[in-house]
């Protein structure tokens, strides 16, 4: 029996499986247990698990090719170990929404800093992970991103500790946004594109519409996070979602235009 | 290089050097196949190069079929994506094919170059159609900055 026919019986097993199940279904019209931490808050679970699936299945598709790759790029592994970090942010969002007080960062300045430090550092890899392609000056490289993630953190503790404020959360995401984050995926975004129109590749253009996307997301926080439009701020979040889709799809795709012999 | 009549594939032209024997007899055995595609590049790993290749069919009075056949061919590092080239070798294969009588000038040399006027004219023009489009490439790797992004990128696996 060749393996092509073994699959087929896979098949038929699962037609089995999926039947029984179904059977099952309509015999018993089953309810599914309930879980009463996540009534109220089921949006928000949703929403964080569904980001820290793609922000790893980034980090873990990262990481591999930079093993595949010989370990030789340290931008996969550096923007790898950035979306890993930058997952903290949404992990707590999940505990919260299980209603772990402990994970809400808006409880206290300091919660917001201990789930939101990873942005800054974030941002930071992003940007060294550029700059290790785009100048071969270690020092420019180390300097640029450490002074990213230093001014990031600087304006996290400022914003948050030091300058006086009636909503230290909210100044310091004002004064981080605008002044970091957006700048830095907007650079991500031009420098993917760059390269993609003149390599003629689409991979980096798709990553280019996955930062710009992100970017976008990312402006959407300051006016609509105010307690009385706060549900739109969610649908915000969804598009920040719908960023990270391109970003992976992206970097797939790099991959395969690479190894896609040229005719 | 072009199909001459007489002798087969021969090099017209080359810059900044003349091509090595043991490439040109590749370039040689490739002229002659059959791609669909008239873009395409052909990797030699053993001397770690790239030849990418624009095959043009040139309308001609003097040539069987009534078409010159033509490649322009840039013998390249591996690591250059044949993409980059594309948009230059397409246009000087359009400026090529809009001169008019341009086929004359592969006849250099030939004894009915002897019996046409034209044929020295056509020749100096197709010489510096390619000068130009070399000097149209080297800008593209060297001088405006359009490949160093591709460069800097594609020195890393992805």
């Amino acid at each position: 029996m060749s393996s092509t026919d073994k699959i087929h019986f896979l098949y038929i097993g699962g037609l089995a499986v999926i039947s029984l199940i179904s059977i099952y279904v309509l015999a018993v019209i089953p309810h599914g247990a309930p879980v009463p931490q996540l009534q109220s808050s089921f949006f928000l679970f949703g929403l964080a698990m569904n980001t820290c699936v793609l922000l790893w299945s980034i980090g873990i598709y990262l990481l591999h090719r930079w093993f595949k790759t010989g370990k030789k790029n340290p931008a996969l592994l550096v923007w790898s170990l950035s979306f890993f970090i930058f997952s903290i942010t949404f992990i707590a969002h999940l505990f919260r929404a299980f209603g772990i007080a402990a994970a809400n960062e808006n409880l206290s300045p300091a919660h917001f800093l201990l789930y939101r430090w990873g942005m800054a550092v974030f941002a930071g890899g992003m940007f060294y992970g550029i700059l290790n392609i785009l100048t071969d000056k270690k020092w420019l490289q180390i300097t640029a991103s450490v002074g990213i993630s230093g001014v990031g953190l600087l304006w996290l503790i400022l914003g948050l500790f030091v300058i006086p404020s009636e909503n230290p959360i909210e100044f310091t995401m004002y004064l981080f946004l605008h002044t970091i984050w957006i700048p830095v995926c907007l650079t991500m975004s031009y420098v993917f594109f760059y390269y993609g129109h003149k390599s003629k590749k689409s991979g980096p253009k798709i990553i280019s519409l996955g930062f710009l996307l992100l970017m976008i997301s990312y402006f959407g926080w300051a006016p609509w996070h105010f307690a009385e439009v706060v549900y739109i701020y969610f649908i915000w979040y969804s598009f920040f979602i719908i960023s990270l889709t391109p970003i992976l799809l992206g970097f797939v795709v790099m991959t395969l235009e690479e190894q896609t012999p040229q005719t | 290089m072009y199909f001459n009549s007489l002798k087969g594939p021969e090099v017209l032209y080359s810059v900044p050097d003349d091509v090595p024997k043991p490439i040109r007899k590749k370039m040689q055995k490739f002229f002659d196949i059959d791609v669909q595609d008239n873009f395409f590049e052909i990797k030699i790993l053993k001397e770690n190069i790239k030849i990418i290749n624009m095959i043009i069919e040139i309308p001609s009075e003097w040539a069987r079929g009534h078409i010159e056949m033509a490649m322009l061919s840039i013998i390249a590092e591996q690591d250059l994506k044949s993409e980059l080239f594309h948009d230059i070798l397409k246009g000087y294969s359009q400026k090529l094919l809009s001169t008019e009588n341009i086929y004359k000038g592969f006849y250099k040399g030939e004894e009915r170059a002897r019996n046409d006027a034209e044929i020295e004219g056509k020749y100096k023009i197709l010489i510096q159609l390619l000068s130009e489009c070399y000097e149209q490439l080297q800008a593209l790797l060297n001088g405006d900055g359009n490949a160093q992004i591709v460069k800097k990128f594609e020195k890393f696996k992805w």
